[in-house]
């Protein structure tokens, strides 16, 4: 019995516990301070968020299209307990939204939500009842409601300056050199109590690079004057601008919302405030040209220059850093990387920037580092020259320059050759070098010297190799051609040998031989006549000539020529004195009829 | 009065114009008078006693005249010792054009390839490497005019065949075919290294950009002595690709012509 009571009893802590965690892990919910409401009136929605150990969170408002959001504000509070040892923190925050609806109607504002630790959360959807006739209680009815402990919103916010409430953006000057710094300002002055207080909109600094030099965590007052009166005044936030362009650069406008407390000792009430400062310009003039350095990579304030190296060897092509490091006031965030002339032989890579900032009496100082990894491709001593950078001085209105001194190192096994060491042979290796210049003039071909017309030469042989081959073409083919086809080869020799025959009878009419010159005359046509046609000429008759040569289309007049020629030759050699033509005129006439054959 | 002020401004300009003529006419003829040996000679005095400005002035003058291996590596020597790789580099590789076998040339060549501040990141392969020094025994020259030769002798030797009949000029121009197939194939390996394209850097350090201006974008950044193509030609910038396929435009005188067209 006490056994199952035992069990029991620990069922029902755990039970209990577990209820517990469950009912105690968040608490989201939403409610208005009024269901119904007047068309442009404000009232008040306030968003809870309870729970145990859950930080800060900010719930994700939904789209309200329906409704004017005139400001927000939140509070909190924190109930730390021990229980067993163990600490707990109960938070308690409320997002007060306040609303005024845009139109006539049943309304609904959806639900807002929450992500915690993986769950999201949602409120229930509220329905507002919108009149055209106000809502609004009347001021006694609304006075009367104001409790000591209540801070209930005003139907509007106050406008800047309400209520005894400015905020104001001051500089330090108002014209610069660009990337000089600006030092902007902004007081919150009041004469009331302010009970709560939220940053609206944050001031925009465009064309600028921007450092904060103070933003307040809580309001430190103090007593100072504004427009004649006294009034309490806290810096709200402090920041460095430094333009990066000329012109006009505009500082944009601050606002604040919260509440003042206003009313007597005892009946005290809140109302909603809201102040702005007035928008600043800046005139920024530009840097001059004249005199500006070589090396000028921005910076504008009083820098100093240092280099260093990592080390001062280098063994097998291990890099080497080469950190440039500015240090001073100004605009140290806007200094470029210095130009670095080129090392033969060393491989500069891209640096790696560090920058460090600190605020020394009101003006940013610190110190941007430059590390470029230093790569050696060779053996040697390395001569890294001198870095010049150039600032430009806003107080004298000049440039100036800073020069680092020169930096050396030596690199080893950076080919992957023999170190730069004692060998075991103990040769000391100290350095390579190219080779030395050459003495003289080696001898040079006229074919390799381009001013040399024999440069070319190589371009003709191809034209000329292809000519002799298309000769040797056709010549080989002629010869084949006399090796195969006999008539071919008889006509192609027909001229040559006619020529001869013609040449033997003109030389037996020199000598006064008239019988032998008419038969050579005879046998060297009758002979070109069968050479010419490829026909068996030597027993064949006139008649039989004729009959032939008819076949073969040629003019009958050549060959009646022909034939008389061939008939005038007979009659010469065999009945002398029978002959009507001289033999000069016989010679003529078988030139005229060789021609026309 | 006006007539002679005009007369005598005419009279000074024509004198002054004189003396000016005269003057860079003997300039011009002192160096012109001397022959490109002498030029050379001069070169290496001033080479010998630091003053490498004047010996690539004075080398100059004497590669405008006359081409020669000797003359082109010296002047590479200069350029080294001005710091100048990629113009060594230039000066080198032309040489070793002329001279392939000196082992001078290629020694210096390596060593200023070494000192660029880019790597190559091409793989040395010793049978590609065994192949282009099987092409390269003759120079390039050599290897062009001896294609030619060969080509001529073949064809004139197959002629013969054709119209002798003889087998024996059948056999010559086979011989002889097989010659020209080597000396035309090392002419052309040849005229791939002697291409027109090839260009160096010679400036410390340049910027590629997207676009032939200098409003374009910028793509990378090289160095002095990096061998590249240059794949297009514009007045002022010319459009180079870069070892490993990125290319870029530069202006035209931030590269130099390793080899004329």
């Amino acid at each position: 019995m006490s056994r199952w009571f035992s069990v029991g009893s620990v069922l029902l802590v755990l039970s209990v516990l577990l209820s517990a965690t469950v009912a105690a892990e968040l608490n989201f919910s939403a409610e208005a301070d009024r269901t119904t409401v007047g068309l442009g009136e404000q009232f008040q929605l306030t968003v809870t968020v309870e729970g145990t150990n859950i930080g800060a969170p900010r719930p994700e408002v939904p789209a309200l299209d329906d409704f004017d959001q005139l400001g927000s504000t939140s509070s909190q509070s924190t109930n730390i307990s021990f229980v067993n040892g163990r600490m707990s923190q109960q938070n308690s925050i409320s997002f007060i939204y306040f609303l005024s609806p845009k139109r006539v109607g049943s309304l609904t504002i959806p639900p807002f939500k929450l992500s915690l630790k993986g769950t999201t959360y949602q409120t229930q959807p509220i329905s507002i009842t919108v009149t055209k006739e106000s809502q609004a209680p009347p001021p006694g009815q609304q006075q009367q409601q104001q409790s000591p402990f209540g801070f209930p919103g005003s139907p509007e916010p106050s406008s800047s300056g309400r209520g005894g409430v400015h905020l104001t953006a001051s500089t330090d000057r108002t014209t610069v050199y660009q990337g000089e710094q600006v030092t902007v300002t902004f007081v919150l002055y009041t004469q009331a109590q302010i009970g709560d207080l939220g940053v609206k909109a944050m001031p925009g600094f465009t064309g600028t690079w921007t450092e904060p030099l103070f933003d307040a965590k809580e309001l430190n007052w103090r007593t100072a004057t504004y427009n004649g009166q006294r009034y309490n005044a806290a810096t709200l936030k402090q920041v460095a601008l430094f333009p990066t362009q000329s012109g006009e650069v505009k500082v944009d406008k601050m606002t604040v919302s919260g509440q003042v407390v206003v009313g007597g000792f005892i009946f005290q009430s809140a109302e909603p405030f809201e102040a702005s400062s007035d928008p600043i310009t800046i005139n920024v003039k530009p840097l001059p040209e004249a005199g500006k350095p070589q090396g000028f990579s921005g910076g504008v304030g009083d820098f100093k220059v240092a280099a260093s190296l990592s080390g001062d060897s280098s063994v097998g092509g291990e890099p080497i850093t080469l950190a440039v490091k500015v240090t001073g006031t100004g605009n140290i965030g806007l200094v470029g990387e210095p130009q670095l002339a080129a090392i033969p032989g060393v491989k500069v890579l891209s640096p790696e920037t560090k920058q460090n900032t600190s605020t020394q009496d009101g003006r940013i100082a610190g110190e941007r580092i430059f590390n470029y990894p230093l790569i050696p491709t060779a053996d040697g001593k390395f001569v890294i020259p001198e870095i010049e950078m150039g600032f430009f001085n806003p107080k004298t209105g000049s440039y100036y320059t800073q020069t680092t001194p020169r930096l050396e190192f030596v690199a080893t096994g950076a080919t992957g050759k023999t170190p730069l060491a004692e060998t075991e042979t103990g040769v000391k290796t100290l350095g390579t070098d190219i080779l030395h210049i050459k003495p003289g003039l080696g001898p040079v071909s006229p074919i390799a010297n381009r001013h040399s017309p024999l440069a070319n030469l190589g371009w003709f042989f191809y034209p000329a190799g292809i000519v002799v081959f298309g000769v040797g073409v056709m010549m080989g083919r002629h010869r084949r051609r006399l090796e195969q086809d006999r008539g071919y080869a008889r006509r192609s020799r027909s001229s040559r040998l006619v020529k001869k025959g013609l040449a033997e009878a003109t030389r037996l009419l020199a000598q006064g031989n008239e019988r032998e010159f008419h038969a050579a005359l005879n046998r060297a046509v009758v002979r070109y006549v069968g050479d010419r046609f490829n026909l068996e000429t030597s027993g064949m008759t006139g008649d039989q000539i004729q009959a032939e040569l008819s076949s073969r289309n040629i003019n009958a007049d050549t060959v009646s020529s022909l034939l008389d020629l061939i008939a005038s030759c007979d009659a010469a050699r065999f009945s002398p004195g029978m002959t009507r033509c001289t033999p000069q005129e016989t010679l003529e006439k078988a030139r005229t009829v060789l021609e026309r054959l | 009065m006006r007539r002679k002020v005009v007369q005598w401004s005419s009279g000074l300009v024509v004198k002054w114009l004189g003396i000016l003529t005269f003057a860079a006419c003997s300039l011009q003829f002192a160096v012109a008078s001397a022959s490109p040996a002498d030029l050379f000679s001069r070169g290496n005095a001033a080479y010998e006693v630091g003053n490498y400005q004047q010996a690539v002035t004075l080398y100059d003058s004497a590669a405008a005249r006359m081409t020669s291996a000797e003359l082109l590596y010296n002047r590479g020597d200069a350029h080294f010792k001005l710091g100048e790789i990629g113009r060594a580099i230039a000066d080198y590789n032309r040489a070793y054009v002329l001279k392939p076998h000196d082992k001078d040339i290629g020694y210096n060549l390596a060593f200023a390839r070494q000192y660029r501040p880019d790597k190559s990141l091409t793989i040395d392969n010793p049978l590609m490497r065994m192949f282009t020094a099987l092409l390269c025994v003759p120079d390039a020259a050599s290897a062009r005019v001896l294609a030619g030769l060969l080509f001529f002798l073949a064809l004139a030797a197959l002629a013969l065949l054709l119209i002798r009949g003889q087998r024996l000029f059948g056999w010559i121009a086979i011989g002889l075919g097989v010659v020209f197939l080597y000396c035309f194939i090392s002419a052309i390996s040849w005229g791939e290294v002697t291409n027109p394209a090839h260009a160096v850097v010679v400036q410390p350090e340049l910027t590629l950009r997207s676009g032939p201006g200098p409003d374009y974008k910028e793509i990378a950044v090289v160095h002095d002595g990096l061998e590249v193509m240059v794949r297009e030609r514009r007045p002022d910038y010319v459009l180079i690709q870069i070892p490993g396929g990125d290319g870029g435009w530069v202006e035209s005188n931030s590269v130099e012509q390793i080899f004329a067209r």
